[in-house]
């Protein structure tokens, strides 16, 4: 806790002032305001674009052939920062007149905290759920959205290299974990051909992040398809949140900086918020993968009331990376490298506008739409073409959240989304889906102490697959303090375009095409939750036990093309059974100290379900099979100790463990990870005000446990998580 | 009797419409607007700040000014010399009874965040006894401007348990009721508010009354005028209406009393209707 301006006095006595208020000509002094800012922008964004010298904004890799040039993003930036600037010249804050007349009693307001910006509490949650706050997000020091999911129980996060991090529950996974939904404000995030989600590339700004909350188990019935095994929802600030400006300055070892500007307002009826930024890193080691980064961001979010009961959530985002790539483990003696170091290109954008209707009797519609697209080129100069993608995602919906009297709440509400990927090398020919949901959520209230969620979700996932998804959950608070919580549900996962459409038959090794139908995969979980709240001792504690059956796994399944070539297509081989325990306590003692503990056990078993084409290959699949029970660790955990030392100055470290785990497609697995990260901030001046700020130090891996991260990379190269440390200074304008 | 209403907007027609039903017969109104001469009557009631100062600009009559903040009638009438009497009934709630109503509904609160502006004009210490007497403290913070709203929201929001909204239309508007409400949400401090309005947009209660029940007092007053010919000494509201949002309480998980439970510990704490 900063320190609070207590102003408590024994009698505050107000001053009487007749007249208008002091400020003369506000539109002047912000309007001036304004211009200043632009012109500091203006310089930011010069040094991190044009100035090579001063080693912000660097192209990655000099040497290496570069086909893009590092400014290709600055007419856009320009064009849209002075667009933003102008616009906010427009709606200035001022005070209203009247002041002691009887209108404050009688004045209308719009409808602000509606349904859908109500978070349910977790005692009523359908689900397992563990929500990430700010302040978690701050003191665990992490640098990446991907590392503060190490603080989710069961949460698997690796990287396939320094570049390229990713995330899954309850693992058994490769780097593109696709049995989890991902979602942005709403807006799903996983990439259509390959499932996945690029974390490094999503146009999000760690600290433009409100709350991560993590459905632990399937939520295909409120959250739509592929969240099979739970759901990773990211909620942003509000463009309410930033009214002024503020830049902050990252410098550690390991190539790690970063310039970050902020800008944002608040106005009458118009609100935004910006932020720019420009971060890099060399990866983890240089003299073996070439697996640095660059990546240039911003992000828009602003809000328009149209009147007290409509208004325009409008975001954009732009993402423009250059990432390093290339392997200089695997030198081929033949001819130099195999995966020659060079760089690729990513490009990643979207757009939304969400539409609210709400009113003052608890109705709520939004209809919102958006747009994401990715593009990414791999200069790669071995095969025919370079290889390349370029996806599109849009994606129409509407909710209508209806009260219905005080013990019923129901949700209702249609998709219909169309992706398509142009991807040469992958696809033969460019691929679209057409993708139609429809779902109800009804929410009962028997007594109060026993509550019902029952909803549904009905998929057409435009491979010619229709599937039911349901879900039943019953609350029963025992004491207002505590709660259990028995739930059942089923969900599918679609397949992924690669898995159904992929081929790449011009390729003489390890070519792919699918020629056999692929179902969705299917899961049926079953879950038992606890939850406490021990108010006079500070403590709070989330436990379930739970087990989940998923059926039709999509697995390699190689057969022979004419050529004869040995061919990789895919079928539902497998059965996967997923049995653990899963729990979180929190600790608060004191005004000042505050304790997450998360631990998870876990079990896998597996079972070959389906028929291989090749016999010869059912030994492999044998192989997976009795390999199964490594695919997730058998126990993983995390703690994060925050401590208030003085009103000014705040420790805090995390503690992340995780026993022996094999990643799906990694050459070895990854042993006993025992890593340690801690955090010491400094704040200064008065809290949210110009020239105030912080300045904090942050060690990752603080006691330099050599431990690996997963890798195709061979570990005996030396290929471990080195310490890292970085400075962080941040100043309020 | 003339009847002064400063506006024609809904709680004004609402005031009056009430008004009427429960006037004897034998009792005449004449509605005005407030421009222009009032004109001699046997007591003129003026409903609202408008009416009010247009009344006191022609004091030949007996003024009963109803739906008046106290803080405004204060500034009109207070040492004015009215040869014929004067008297109000206020539209807001005496400290006590919204601190009652406070702690009713959280117990628990140890730490009331207040917002001021330079320009307010509110005698706050019989409400910074009245917490006192809860035994809690008052986390007052002022407002400097308008674009220094957000970082002293911040600052009252993280030293407080709950924020209790005050008639300052220069921090509470339509305008700022959006950043405000969505930043106390997210420090998950809930906001008392002044009226319905303040609970549709995301208030978790408020004490207020509605302008037929101050009509309802004002009807009496007028009878018991009728029959005294004298008025009574200006008064608060002697009924008040409770508003509470489950929806918020619950995200919050608050656990909100009925709102009988509420009248029910507000009588024993003495702040309820006299």
């Amino acid at each position: 806790m900063v320190a609070v301006a207590q102003l408590v006095e024994s009698r505050i006595v107000i001053p009487v002032v007749v007249g208008s208020s002091p400020i003369s000509h506000p539109k002047l002094k912000r309007a001036s305001d304004t211009l200043a800012l632009f012109s500091w922008f203006h310089r930011i964004i010069a040094r991190t674009y044009l100035n090579e010298t001063s080693g912000m904004g660097r192209c990655l890799h000099k040497k290496a052939k570069t086909i893009f040039g590092c400014e290709s993003m600055i007419p856009f930036l320009y064009r849209l920062l002075a667009a933003i600037i102008y616009a906010s010249l427009l709606g200035q804050p001022s005070w209203a007149i009247d002041a002691s007349g009887e209108q404050s009693y009688f004045e209308e307001f719009p409808v602000v905290l509606s349904a859908s910006r109500l978070k349910q509490p977790q005692s009523e949650a359908p689900s397992a759920m563990t929500v990430i706050d700010r302040e978690m997000i701050v003191a665990s020091g992490a640098r990446n959205v991907v590392d503060i999911l190490r603080l989710v129980p069961g949460m698997y996060v690796g990287y396939d290299s320094g570049n390229v991090p990713f995330a899954s529950y309850h693992g058994a996974t490769d780097q593109y974990a696709r049995r989890m939904q991902v979602l942005i404000d709403g807006r799903t995030v996983y990439l259509p051909p390959v499932g996945g989600v690029d974390w490094l590339d999503i146009p999000l700004h760690i600290g433009d992040i409100e709350r991560i909350e993590v459905i632990r188990g399937p939520a295909a019935a409120s959250h739509g398809a592929n969240s099979l095994q739970g759901v990773i929802s990211i909620i942003t600030r509000d463009a309410v949140s930033m009214n002024g400006a503020s830049v902050a300055l990252t410098q550690g070892n390991g190539g790690i900086s970063e310039v970050t500007g902020r800008l944002g307002q608040s106005g009458d009826d118009l609100d935004y918020r910006l932020t720019l930024s420009n971060r890099s890193d060399h990866g983890y080691d240089l003299k073996i993968i070439n697996d640095g980064s660059r990546t240039s961001q911003l992000n828009l979010r602003s809000n328009y009331r149209l009147n007290s009961q409509d208004s325009i959530d409008f975001q954009l985002g732009y993402s423009d990376g250059i990432r390093g790539a290339g392997n200089m483990a695997r030198f081929n003696p033949a001819g130099g490298f195999t995966e020659p170091p060079r760089e690729i290109k990513t490009v990643s954008d979207y757009l939304q506008i969400d539409w609210l209707h709400a009113l003052s009797d608890g109705n709520e519609f939004k209809l919102n739409y958006y747009h994401i697209s990715r593009s990414y080129l791999d200069n790669m100069p071995v095969v025919i073409d370079k290889q390349g993608y370029q996806i599109h995602r849009h994606e129409l919906g509407l909710q209508h959240t209806l009260p219905q009297g005080e013990h019923n709440r129901l949700v209702w509400g249609a998709n219909v989304r169309h992706d398509t990927a142009d991807d040469p090398l992958t696809f033969r020919s460019p691929q679209a889906l057409n993708v139609f949901q429809v779902f109800v959520h009804d929410e009962m209230r028997f007594s109060p102490s026993l509550l019902a969620n029952l909803g549904a979700m009905y998929e057409d996932d435009g491979m010619g697959h229709r599937n039911w998804s349901p879900r039943a959950t019953l609350n029963y608070h025992v004491t207002p303090e505590h709660t259990i919580r028995a739930g059942a549900s089923m969900a599918y996962r679609s397949p992924v375009m690669f898995e159904q459409y992929a081929d790449t038959s011009y390729l003489v090794s390890r070519p792919f095409k699918n020629v056999r139908s692929v179902n969705p995969e299917k899961i049926v979980s079953k879950e038992i939750g606890y939850l406490g709240e021990f108010k006079e001792a500070g403590i709070s504690l989330d436990a379930r036990i739970y087990q989940d059956r998923i059926s039709d796994y999509i697995f390699l399944d190689p057969y022979v093309a004419a050529g004869p070539v040995l061919t990789f297509g895919f079928a539902n081989l497998l059965a996967e059974s997923h049995e653990g325990f899963e729990s979180t306590l929190k600790f608060r003692w004191g005004e000042r100290s505050n304790l997450v503990f998360n631990y998870a056990h876990q079990r896998v078993n597996c079972a070959a379900t389906g028929i291989m084409t090749l016999a010869a290959f059912i030994p492999r699949l044998q192989a997976y099979v009795n390999q199964c029970s490594l695919l997730v660790p058998a126990d993983s955990g995390s703690i994060l100790l925050t401590q208030q030392l003085t009103p000014r100055l705040q420790f805090s470290t995390g503690y992340y463990h995780q026993e022996k785990v094999q990643v799906l497609d990694a050459q070895w697995p990854q042993n006993l990870m025992r890593r340690v990260d801690m955090r010491m901030a400094y704040t200064f001046g008065h809290q949210g005000e110009p020239g105030s700020g912080d300045i904090s130090f942050v060690v990752q891996n603080a006691f330099q446990d050599n431990y690996t991260e997963y890798s195709n990379v061979p570990q005996k190269a030396g290929f471990v998580f080195n310490r890292r440390f970085y400075l962080n200074a941040t100043l309020e304008l | 009797m003339t009847l002064l209403l400063g506006d024609s907007s809904a709680p004004y027609q609402a005031f009056t419409e009430t008004l009427r039903q429960r006037l004897p017969a034998s009792i005449r109104l004449s509605v005005r607007e407030p421009n222009g001469s009032v004109g001699a009557s046997d007591l003129v009631v003026a409903v609202g700040m408008k009416a009010a100062e247009s009344a006191a600009s022609d004091p030949r009559s007996p003024i009963l000014a109803v739906m008046v903040p106290k803080s405004g009638y204060d500034s009109l009438f207070l040492g004015q010399k009215m040869p014929q009497g004067i008297s109000a009934i206020y539209l807001d709630q005496p400290w006590e009874r919204q601190v009652d109503f406070l702690y009713a509904v959280l117990p628990d609160v140890e730490r009331v965040g207040l917002l001021y502006s330079p320009e307010t004009r509110l005698e706050i210490s019989p409400l910074l006894n009245s917490v006192a007497n809860h035994g809690g403290s008052v986390v007052a913070q002022s407002v400097q401007s308008a674009e220094r709203l957000f970082s002293s929201l911040e600052r009252v929001l993280s030293g407080s348990d709950v924020l209790l909204a005050i008639p300052d239309s220069r921090i509470y508007n339509a305008t700022s009721i959006r950043n405000i409400l969505l930043t106390s949400y997210r420090h998950e401090v809930p906001l008392i508010g002044l009226s319905q309005g303040y609970v549709n947009a995301g208030a978790l209660a408020a004490i207020f009354t509605l302008p037929e029940q101050i009509a309802e007092q004002t009807a009496k007053q007028i009878v018991a005028f009728e029959q005294r010919r004298g008025l009574a000494a200006p008064s608060y509201p002697e009924h008040f209406t409770i508003s509470l949002n489950n929806q918020v309480a619950r995200s919050l998980e608050i656990r909100l009393p009925s709102e009988s439970d509420i009248r029910k510990r507000m009588r024993n704490t003495g702040g309820a209707e006299r």
